[in-house]
């Protein structure tokens, strides 16, 4: 018999071995896809998400240093400016800081500024809308011909049930017309009035082109009755008159009426109450109609020199996200 | 007793048999391995690409939000080597797309896009990978 028993299995031995070099190396093949798989489920960070919020909060934080400073510093454009840099240097400061506490550097700085006018009263008695001669159908602005925007912004009424007219004869018109078209052409035109007691409606009708396109749109309201037209809302709540009509059509304000528009009233002595806005410098205000400063009767609408919109320059920062982007804020303004 | 029977033949017999068994097992192993790296290799350039998919969403949606964006930028961290071997991501300007592949084994992987803002020809190797809006497009490349 031969001798076999100290070699035996050699072949067996070794197999085993290599086998088990196979066996370690898929091991690890499969380990790095389970590194790929937990990879997949982190989702990435919601960075961009972030970015953008921070953006839209500062572009609203600079609207309200603009409705600041209009309102508080409108002697002249240079102060005008001052208090807007200061602004925002101090929105910039303030974001920065609360954003620093979440790992993001966030800076904002003022680049520049368009002029505009604002035009307003401000009466706390019951005062109608008529112009300081008098007039109840005069011209507001004329040739609002802007080089970027719509033109007019952040156009409120605020004014009571009982002022309004009762017919659409006697209603308030607001209308916005082609400064250089002749004739009924290119025109937006709203209408304001009170069909029963407790309920006003705004009827919109906007020529342009050929095509007519109008809506309407009707809620009850009380005491005092608060119109954003720019914005489309009537008592808070979304007007699709001021917005867009059932087909698609932008009705917005001033859509329609071209690249250089006037705006006049019309009935204005059936309405009562205050109302401001912010027109493009580009326009003339008539002296006869409007007085110049809020130094007059408080019955009476008035101009000042105002800012109509600011770009700054907004960064925002993070370990893996960098962004910047210049901004153009002009709140207020219709989306349209 | 056995006649004609050489104790080294039977012996010579039985090892060839037994490693020609043996290497038929280590051969079908080794194969096995080798399907489940390139399982493995496609699987992760998968995520790779469509992790860098969002990566130029999300530039993308950045700059679509800007009224005049300077810089738009994002890194996003990938795994130096997939399975032992480095591969490279690659974006396609028409039809939008990332294109994640590598040599060893021969995987190639794609991922549609849908970004508003275009992209540009440009690739980039593993590691920490910038994606970033050179004015016009999207482009990648590492950081």
């Amino acid at each position: 018999m031969a001798n076999l028993t100290r070699d035996r299995g050699q072949i067996i031995l070794l197999a085993a071995f290599a086998l088990a070099l196979i066996f370690v190396s898929l091991a690890l093949v499969v380990n790095s896809a389970i590194f790929s798989e937990s990879l997949a489920s982190q989702g990435g960070t919601t960075g961009a998400t972030t970015a953008l919020q921070v953006r839209h909060e500062a572009e609203v934080n600079v609207g309200e240093v603009i409705e600041s400073a209009n309102l508080h510093n409108w002697s002249s454009d240079s102060t005008l400016e001052t208090a807007v840099k200061k602004g925002i240097e101090n929105v910039s400061t303030q974001m920065a800081r609360q954003q620093a506490a979440t790992g993001a550097l966030v800076s904002i700085a003022y680049n520049s500024d368009t002029d505009g006018v604002r035009i307003a009263q401000n009466s706390t008695s019951s005062s109608t809308f008529e112009s300081a001669d008098g007039a109840a159908d005069y011209p507001v602005a004329q040739g609002v011909s802007p080089a970027s925007g719509t033109g007019t912004r952040a156009f409120r009424i605020n004014t009571t049930l009982g002022s309004l007219g009762s017919t659409n004869d006697t209603d308030f018109k607001v209308e916005v017309r082609d400064s250089t078209a002749t004739g009924n052409t290119d025109t937006w035109r709203m209408n304001v009035w009170r069909p029963t007691g407790g309920e006003v409606r705004i009827l919109v009708i906007k020529k342009s082109g050929g095509t007519v396109t109008s809506e309407r749109c009707q809620y009850a309201v009380t005491d005092p009755v608060r119109i954003d037209v720019t914005g489309g809302t009537l008592d808070g709540k979304p007007c699709d008159a001021l917005r867009t009509a059932p087909g698609g059509e932008d009705l917005s304000f001033a859509s329609g009426a071209g690249s250089s528009y006037d705006i006049r009233f019309r009935n204005s002595s059936n309405i009562e109450g205050n109302f401001s806005m912010v027109v493009d410098d580009s326009a003339t205000v008539p002296g006869t109609h409007v007085n110049s400063g809020p130094g007059g009767a408080d019955s009476q609408p008035y101009e000042t020199t105002a800012l109509y919109s600011v770009e700054v320059t907004f960064r925002y920062d993070t370990a893996d996200l960098n962004y910047e982007t210049d901004i153009r804020v002009a709140p207020g303004e219709p989306d349209g | 007793m056995d006649r004609a029977v050489s104790t080294t033949v039977s012996y010579v017999l039985s090892v060839a048999i037994a490693a020609m068994l043996v290497s038929g097992l280590l051969m079908a192993g080794s194969n096995f391995v080798t399907d489940r790296r390139e399982q493995v290799a496609r699987t992760e350039l998968r995520v790779i690409g469509q992790q860098v998919a969002t990566a130029l969403e999300r530039v993308d949606r950045l700059v679509v939000a800007g009224d005049g964006v300077d810089t738009a930028r994002v890194n996003v961290t990938f795994p130096q080597h997939v399975t032992g071997s480095t591969y490279t991501i690659k974006i396609a300007e028409s039809p939008q797309r990332v294109l994640v592949n590598m040599t060893d084994p021969d995987v190639a992987v794609e991922v549609h896009v849908d970004t508003s803002t275009g992209l540009t020809e440009s690739s980039a190797g593993g590691g920490t990978v910038t994606i970033w809006y050179n004015g016009a497009d999207l482009e990648v490349r590492n950081a």
